[in-house]
């Protein structure tokens, strides 16, 4: 059964969005205005009384900046400026990307409390569209698995591959001695392996097409709304040494060779009964690492680089719903590295060891897909 | 008449070269601005605060070498303030003002910082200016040496009074510095920073 009300998001000024609150047949319910913060949206608490439980209550002390909701029969403890949270039942930890924050006197809840933390104590399905800027609440059918929602609804759907040329438009990125610009390298790469990906019916969304630029919050919208099960972002490294070179793959990981103090906090309360769950990536850290494992191994059968490894936590993959990495396909700072990457043939080598990595990737992944084409 | 002629050619000129003066005056103030100088930093205000009554401190900063590609211990003297921030304040600003060896300086050229401060969590936050991200050099591995070289330099001063850097420019949090590493949230200073003596 569908809940009686979805939420949209409609678009509006840059700074104050417009969120309008519709039915299943996407009629205008409700409206409301959001915040952006940092990039990101943050909406009114008030949202969910009329989009989710008409009954829901707040405490807020301003002392402790607690923030305690009950909704749905369920006590959600939060804290302003703080992004873990809590229920009364044994839900464990959770951690929003964002903390919940007070916006020109308004408490506002980041827009992943509703995307993701409702799914995972509710049963409800929560879709986000960000072109229409649209969430929809739906109740979960009763046959499908609770998590990772990756494997929900549309594990009969074609298999989506999510490519993000970084940078673009005025941001340039990194650019090398001949002038070489990260920007159109990647671009470059990235059309040539949609190419190659969409020869062996591989369906692929890229956040860029163009010379635009798109800020990282854009780029995970794009990913999330379309439902991608792989995200691969693109860059071109740079070091301050001209020495430095080879092939870098980057996983997003909040407790990796760098660490947040959020991720570290909860690691360190991860012996008590509640498991820890980091929203958004970490339900997916086994899936990138295979993924990293399977492009290491087609890289060093197609391409004379050295490919390392490394895990950190990364601004535009840490907010994908997906497995995803970023890889840093040669140094712009090194001669013989920028060389490679505005050689053609270096390319086209480079297109296909990453779209075969993406193809065993499905094989291993997606079963049911089976073998795809020209595998 | 001749006297009368004069002083309308006098007059003339009067008017032309006001005429010259004002077009040159709008000219100069319509002129697009270029680029805004990067400002350096003051020596002086790596040597805050300047009580000759303080002694002098050896502080250890890491620059990064581009032979090994890996962050190297300089050594250094200087009047340290009695007060938390400020030390960690002058640390810092003696980091970006750069090597005094040749070792390469891995906060870009004119970045400053205005302001660090230590809240009751051991979390430091350190307030630089915008070009530590305008102007950095970019790519992941880079970032990751910037933010590295200033954690490294951060925990190897200040062993157990800091547990964790917030960076923040122009007094905001910002998600990245770069386009890459993830540094919304403080990051932790962990024991992998301590580097042995040289």
């Amino acid at each position: 059964m569908a809940l009686p009300l979805l939420i949209c998001t409609g678009i509006c000024a840059a700074q104050t969005p417009l969120i309008r609150f519709v039915d299943e047949g996407g009629k205008t319910v409700d409206e409301v205005e959001a915040r952006i913060h940092s990039g990101n949206f943050y909406l009114p608490i008030d949202v969910l009384r009329r989009a989710f439980d008409s009954e829901l209550k707040q405490q807020y002390t301003s002392l402790t900046q607690k923030l305690v909701l009950n909704l749905k029969g369920k006590q959600i403890n939060l804290r302003v400026g703080n992004s873990l949270a809590t229920t009364n039942e044994d839900d464990g930890t959770f951690i929003l990307s964002h903390p919940p924050r007070i916006i020109e006197g308004k408490r506002m809840l980041p827009l992943d409390f509703f995307t993701k933390l409702l799914p995972q104590l509710y049963n409800v399905e929560v879709f986000y569209n960000s072109p229409l800027q649209t969430i929809r609440i739906t109740e979960k059918s009763a046959n499908l698995p609770n998590f990772p929602p990756s494997s929900s609804s549309r594990e009969h759907e074609e298999f989506l591959f999510v490519l993000d040329p970084g940078h673009g438009g005025a941001d340039s990125g990194c650019q090398g001695n001949t002038g070489a610009l990260e920007k159109d390298v990647v671009l470059d790469l990235a059309k040539r392996i949609r190419r190659f990906c969409l020869q062996n019916d591989i369906r692929v969304q890229m956040t860029r097409e163009a010379d635009v630029e798109r800020r990282p919050i854009e780029r995970v919208q794009i990913a999330n709304q379309n439902q991608g099960q792989f995200f691969l972002s693109l860059h071109c490294n740079a070091s301050f040494s001209s020495n430095a070179e080879g092939i870098r793959i980057y996983i997003n990981n909040p407790m990796g060779e760098l660490r947040t103090e959020t991720a570290t906090r909860s690691a360190n309360q991860s012996s008590g009964r509640h498991a820890i769950k980091v929203l958004a990536q970490d339900d997916f850290l086994l899936q990138s690492r295979e993924f990293a494992a399977m492009l290491q191994e087609q890289f060093a059968a197609t391409i004379p680089s050295s490919v390392s490894l490394i895990e950190m936590p990364l601004v535009t993959l840490s907010d994908v719903y997906m497995p995803a990495i970023l890889i840093e396909i040669g140094y712009l700072s090194n001669a013989a590295d920028e060389a490679r990457l505005i050689d053609a043939e270096n390319l086209a080598s480079m297109s296909m060891a990453i779209s075969l990595a993406v193809q065993r990737y499905i094989t291993a992944f997606n079963p049911e897909r089976g073998a795809v084409k020209g595998k | 008449m001749g006297g009368n002629r004069n002083s309308k050619v006098i007059r003339r000129i009067a008017i032309g070269a006001a005429v010259i003066i004002v077009v040159a005056i709008s000219v100069a103030m319509l002129r697009p601005r270029g680029p805004e100088p990067i400002p350096m930093v003051p020596k002086m205000l790596v040597q805050e605060p300047s009580d000759s009554e303080l002694p002098f401190q050896e502080i250890d900063l890491f620059f990064f070498d581009t032979e090994s590609l890996r962050h190297v211990r300089e050594k250094r003297e200087l009047r340290l303030s009695l007060e938390l921030p400020d030390r960690l304040k002058q640390i810092i600003r003696a980091l970006i003002s750069g090597s005094d060896h040749g070792l390469t300086s891995t906060v870009p050229g004119g970045t400053f910082l205005y302001e660090a401060y230590v809240d009751a969590q051991s979390t430091a936050y350190l307030d630089f200016s915008r070009h530590l991200a305008e102007a950095h050099i970019g790519g992941t591995a880079a970032e990751i040496i910037t933010i590295k070289s200033i954690l490294q330099t951060v925990y190897v001063n200040f062993p157990e009074k800091i547990q964790s850097v917030q960076i923040l420019i122009e007094g905001q949090e910002v998600n990245t510095i770069a386009g890459h590493l993830d540094i919304s949230q403080p990051l932790v200073l962990t024991p992998e920073f301590q580097v042995p003596a040289e």
